[in-house]
């Protein structure tokens, strides 16, 4: 949980140099609004980066995340490039290699998380992602104690997992 | 059977099995390829959700940034609009000051300098002894000046100045008697106030000596009025008397030019205006046009003409 607080605080600090950074951007060519998308992306990936123990920061964090920016624009504005011209490679690109693929998929169950109740997106979310003890999810979803707390998870991954299964099926036959 | 797994699989990743529990999870996710899915899966939605959190996380911290900002930027505005209106009241009120100050002393400069005149000018006509006190509020030649004015500030600064002259009235009051006994009349106070319009151009002379010869000569007419103005360049020339509260006009040989008939004086420059404003008063009012540039110039040579043809006249007597 300290940890998360850290993390909120360096966010904040970061966020502070958002003009600068949509400024940059503007340079580049970036309009505001994907300007601010790609911005949190650059966030996130610069959080999960911090989270990962191999990960060793060789530069401040704000030039980390201007160069993420950069990088994930030119991706963005080659690939809006490559929509226009030829729309063919796209799936020839998309599989590159496992990681990729991973992260694909992680973004794709992200999204099918997104369908579940809002009570259960947030007791994952602070479980698996701020590491709250179930005592204090309980008390904060309002649950009356830890042991509803838990059976509730477990009730929400398995709805988690029917909805991807559920997902997988309706989207392979048209991949197929 | 599949939430069991699922139990399983939960407790396993969370390390909360036991060492046995554990080992025996391990062996079943060797050989059942089910297990093996369902454990890839759990771990998909796991790092998922923590993603998700991630992605809340910063959206939170994005909005409170702007929140703080929109605050920030809402409070310069204000702060911004404060200084702004301060300083206009500021200054507003110090050129107040300056101007309250300007009128201030102008009237402090005036009054010491020469106290018999302003005397002259103002409180006399009051202070006489045989006459009633009231009577000659109306022909205080300060009011004359301000019929135009409608500025407040500027009839506090005539109060004011009047104030100051009234200081200085009684020494004015004595020095006129003592020399208005020594060289004009035995009588034992001057029966006759001067009510002078002042403009400096005309005081070469000193401007007591020339009254007094002047109500010496003149003294007969002068005598039949309550007071009797100079010869100036306002009238061209010729002297407002009053009598009885009532205002007219009389020339240098002391016939009279206007009758005494009227309640008030107005000097302006656009009698119209001042006829309609003063319509429903049930006062007589002489309304006089006030001379500026080429007019006084005029006056002022036909005044020395007046003069010119007067006083030798009276002088070889």
């Amino acid at each position: 949980m300290i940890g998360t607080i850290n993390m909120q605080q360096e966010l904040k600090q970061l966020y502070r140099k958002w003009p600068d950074i949509r400024r940059y951007l503007k340079t580049l060519g970036c309009d505001p609004v994907s300007g601010e998308d790609i911005f949190q992306e650059a966030l996130l990936i610069y959080v999960r980066k911090r989270e990962s123990s191999d990960f060793e920061l060789t530069v401040e964090p704000f030039f980390y995340v201007r160069n993420t920016c950069k990088l994930l624009w030119y991706n963005q504005a080659r690939k809006e490039q490559k929509q226009i011209s030829t729309e063919l490679h796209e799936n020839i690109e998309a599989t590159e290699d496992a990681w990729f693929e991973k992260e694909l998929k992680i973004r794709e169950v992200e999204s099918t998380l997104a369908k579940l109740g809002a009570q259960c997106q947030e007791l994952l979310q602070l479980f698996y992602g701020l590491g709250w003890n179930m005592v204090d999810i309980a008390k904060k979803i309002g649950l009356r104690n830890d042991k509803v707390a838990k059976a509730q998870k477990y009730r929400c991954l398995q709805k988690a997992k029917e909805l991807i299964q559920e997902q997988e099926l309706v989207v392979e036959p048209i991949k197929a | 059977m599949e939430t069991n797994w699922n139990q399983l699989i939960e407790r396993y990743l969370q390390h909360e099995l036991s060492e046995e529990g554990r080992s025996a999870f391990e062996q079943e996710l060797e050989i059942n390829p089910e297990l093996r899915e369902e454990m890839e899966m759990h771990q998909l939605i796991r790092s998922a959700a923590k993603r998700a959190s991630q992605r809340a996380l910063i959206q939170q911290t994005g909005k409170l940034y702007l929140r703080n900002l929109r605050i920030k930027q809402f409070a310069l505005g204000i702060a911004g609009t404060v200084i702004v209106v301060a300083g206009i009241i500021y200054w507003i009120n110090s050129k107040n000051n300056q101007t309250k100050q300007m009128t201030e002393n102008a009237s402090l400069k005036s009054s010491p300098k020469n106290p018999s005149e302003s005397a002259f000018r103002t409180d006399q006509i009051s202070q006489q002894s045989n006459q009633p006190g009231g009577k000659s509020s109306l022909i205080q030649p300060t009011d004359w000046h301000e019929t135009g004015e409608t500025n407040p500030k500027y009839a506090a600064a005539a109060a004011k100045y009047k104030m100051h002259s009234r200081d200085h009235a009684y020494y004015g009051l004595v020095k006129n008697s003592a020399e208005a006994s020594a060289d004009t009349l035995p009588a034992p106070r001057p029966t006759v106030a001067v009510l002078g319009y002042t403009n400096e151009k005309k005081f070469d002379a000193d401007p007591e000596n020339q009254v007094n010869n002047q109500t010496g000569r003149n003294v007969l007419w002068v005598q039949k009025y309550d007071s009797v103005g100079k010869f100036n360049d306002l009238y061209c020339g010729y002297a407002l008397v009053m009598d009885n509260s009532k205002f007219g006009f009389v020339d240098p040989d002391g016939k009279i030019f206007i009758p005494l008939i009227y309640d008030q004086l107005v000097v302006t420059t656009n009698i119209k205006s001042s006829k309609q404003k003063n319509k429903r008063q049930k006062k007589k009012v002489l309304y006089i046009p006030k001379r500026s540039g080429k007019d006084v110039k005029d006056c002022d040579e036909q005044i020395k003409k007046v003069s010119y043809e007067i006083y030798p006249a009276e002088n070889s007597k």
